[in-house]
């Protein structure tokens, strides 16, 4: 059977751990993808606990709490929060979805968050979207 | 300090900002041969005026007799006479024509029977001078702005427009009083770009996130208006902030008016249609500032539903399933997934929620930004359209689906003028090499800020403070509190921390600088309301209930150099731009 290993630069290695700081008895993990594009290092996978009794239900709270609260170097899109802009397209719990729109109760488990798949990432939960944009403009009006 | 590398870049015209009114300028720019770009921080279709909802308004008549004239006479009453005449005309007059050449882009309208663009009734439209509810807002359902932005790129595309793409603007490049151009950071790459041109046309919207609860994008942060003021020019009627009576509670979440247009009704713990007491005639569908402060005063009273009686109910459930799935379908998705709903069997729990911003920067109706010096005067290669401007079309209180109106017919007007201005290819003057050190200067401060306070500490405390002493109803001491507080963290500036260095997508310094044209809105906000001491459209003051136009028919004009303010005023413009109508001389407003 063919071995398919990823080239050395892109596995994902596992990165930072970020305890709890609040003292909650309410804590879930969340993983998520790290990449800084300024740097040499291979992508991560960075690990924050996340106080759930003062967060709101969707993933993209999450991500807000995480950073407004713990670390503000995560990079991710994100407008309107209210599923009609599309900005917040990501990979949850295995699934493509908005992060906006998508109950962080819906995820068992800790909580992984990806990039969309397919897509170069240029930071982070990034992806690159130009391939998508050059088909949006070959569409005549 | 670091020394950037800076790419240049040459255009006729650069439109900052690519929502509606951006790529509507945008587009006829292009056509009009001007050499033109179009520079925004976000992918266009994600701006904020894909959230708009309800609809658009033009005085078609599909629905019904209607009359632009009777669209002016509703737009001068909802703004309280503080909007300008000339300019409210030239909206109203132009609407109908500037909706045919949407529905000719290929905008996806709601149709009627016969096949003509469905039009639903909105707050403050009325027939004939207020006697009666007309049917005068263009629907494409309830997803009205979205429809309108995605077909807008599509045509912008078309017309060969130059597209910078995820591109944050720093700072305008001013000589002399006259705008040469701005500089943009690439988030991309991590780049400086300096665009030099004719014209710049700020587009860059509202800035609803000085607020905690507010119905706006994360993006909504006025960035083009706190780059007007720190090119020392003025901000105008920032006091007037449009609270929409439904945003969902808790998540502030839109819920669009068309859910009144279409019968919805507000309920309080008892069960009444409170609004009847309100506003006998309109009812639900009196303008927004007043269903707003009526719902306050529910609230207030005791009469709120919740554990914490702080909300109160929109019903719908009674209008037929049909109605619901074919017209307001992006609202049941809403409710359902911020409440919880299923609008079909429950009311939706809803509180008045920033939406909107009537002040901005001031302009006339061809869109060419105005200061007071002495008298009104233009400023030379700087426009500003949509809600970034203040025309002023929606003086202190906008009616709803006049603001995507005001886009297309505005976006449309400053690609007039600027193509009567600008000959295509005109070379450009040099811009003296400070003006770009200044900007930098700025940016690499703040980029390496390793102070204590953190950006979302800052802005969480801007936040509450606009959220409790600057909100529906205001009192001298409330709003002198909020002047000291919002002080206080401007101050909080000086010891910022920035965490990230880096410069690809480093959101941590976006959001920095975000914060620091937030702030500076929120002390013109807040100052402003302080010195207009009187009550009229959304700016309501306790102490002083009256409207006075004897010492208040004025717009308001807010300087800020960060810790300094200087507020003055400019008189409304009391005469029409043609005699096609008559001037509506100032009158008790009831709805």
């Amino acid at each position: 059977m063919v071995q398919i290993n990823l080239p050395k630069n892109s596995e994902v290695k596992k990165g930072k751990y970020y305890k709890d700081q609040t003292g909650s008895d309410n804590i879930r993990k969340v993983n998520v993808y790290r990449w800084d594009p300024s740097t040499e290092e291979n992508p991560r996978l960075d690990t924050y606990e996340v106080d759930m009794n003062n967060c709101p239900s969707k993933v993209l709270d999450i991500l807000n709490k995480i950073k407004n609260e713990i670390d503000p170097s995560l990079a991710y899109r994100r407008s309107c929060a209210h599923g009609v802009c599309g900005s917040c397209a990501m990979n949850m719990g295995g699934k493509n979805g908005l992060a906006c729109t998508t109950s962080h109760e819906e995820i068992d488990g800790d909580l992984d968050i990806y990039p969309l798949p397919h897509l170069n990432v240029k930071r982070d939960l990034i992806g690159d979207l130009d391939g998508l944009y050059k088909q949006y403009q070959s569409i005549e009006p | 300090m670091k020394s950037y590398n800076i790419i240049d870049h040459e255009y006729d015209v650069v439109v900052l900002g690519a929502g509606g009114s951006g790529l509507r300028a945008a587009v006829g720019l292009s056509e009009a041969g001007l050499k033109t770009a179009c520079i925004s921080k976000v992918f266009p279709t994600r701006s904020h005026t894909s959230a708009a909802q309800g609809g658009i308004s033009a005085a078609l008549g599909n629905m019904g007799e209607d009359d632009w004239r009777w669209h002016m006479y509703d737009t001068v009453k909802g703004a309280d006479w503080l909007g300008d005449q000339d300019s409210i005309e030239y909206l109203c007059k132009e609407a109908p024509a500037a909706v045919i050449e949407l529905e000719k882009y290929g905008v996806p309208f709601s149709r009627t029977e016969e096949g003509k663009i469905y039009q639903r009734p909105f707050g403050g439209m009325t027939k004939n001078y207020g006697n009666g509810i007309v049917q005068r807002t263009c629907a494409a359902a309830d997803r009205t702005g979205h429809a309108i932005l995605h077909t807008l790129y599509g045509q912008a595309l078309k017309h060969n427009t130059e597209f910078f793409i995820e591109y944050f603007a720093l700072d305008l490049l001013m000589k002399d009083g006259e705008c040469k151009g701005l500089i943009a950071w690439n988030l991309n790459d991590g780049t400086i770009h300096r665009f030099r041109a004719h014209t710049v046309i700020i587009a860059t919207g509202g800035y609803g996130k000085v607020y905690y609860s507010a119905t706006s994008a994360h993006t909504c942060t006025g960035d083009g208006n706190a780059m007007v003021l720190r090119a020392g020019l003025p901000l105008q009627d920032m006091e007037f902030v449009q609270f929409h009576p439904t945003g969902i509670y808790g998540h502030g979440t839109l819920i669009s008016e068309g859910v009144r247009g279409e019968g919805g009704y507000l309920i309080n713990s008892k069960g009444e249609r409170f609004m009847e007491r309100y506003a006998p005639n309109a009812k639900d569908l009196a303008s927004r500032d007043v269903v707003s402060r009526s719902m306050s005063i529910e609230i207030n009273e005791g009469r709120g539903v919740g554990k914490d009686q702080d909300h109160v109910l929109l019903n719908l459930s009674h209008l037929d399933k049909d109605v619901i799935a074919e017209r307001l379908p992006g609202i049941s998705d809403a409710a359902r997934l911020f409440a919880d709903v299923d609008v079909t069997k429950d009311p939706i729990p809803v509180v008045p929620t920033v939406h909107y911003n009537m002040g901005g920067i001031p302009t006339n109706y061809k869109a060419e930004v105005l200061t007071v010096n002495g008298s009104e005067k233009t400023v030379p290669g700087l426009m500003a359209i949509g809600e970034a401007a203040c025309v002023s079309v929606h003086g202190a209180n906008r009616l709803g689906s006049n603001s995507l109106i005001d886009l297309v017919v505005f976006g449309r007007a400053a690609a007039k003028r600027a193509a009567e201005l600008i000959k295509p290819g005109t070379p450009h003057e040099q811009i003296a090499e400070s003006e770009t050190q200044k900007c930098l200067d700025r940016f690499d401060k703040l980029r390496n800020a390793q102070g204590q306070n953190s950006t979302a500490e800052l802005r969480l405390a801007m936040q509450k403070t606009m959220q409790s002493k600057c909100a529906v109803f205001r009192t001298e001491k409330n709003l002198k509190e909020g002047v000291d507080e919002i002080k206080k963290t401007y101050e909080g500036m000086d010891s910022i921390s920035v965490k990230d260095r880096s410069l690809v997508f480093n959101t941590d310094l976006v959001e920095t600088l975000e914060f620091d044209n937030l702030i500076r809105q929120a002390v013109t906000t807040v100052e402003s309301a302080y010195h207009r001491k009187e009550s009229r459209g959304a700016h309501a003051r306790e102490d002083y209930p009256k409207r006075d136009d004897e010492k208040f028919m004025q717009h308001t004009l807010a300087w800020c150099d960060g810790k300094n303010t200087k507020i003055s005023y400019r008189e409304v413009h009391k005469s029409t731009l043609t005699n096609e109508v008559q001037y509506f001389p100032p009158q008790e407003r009831v709805y």
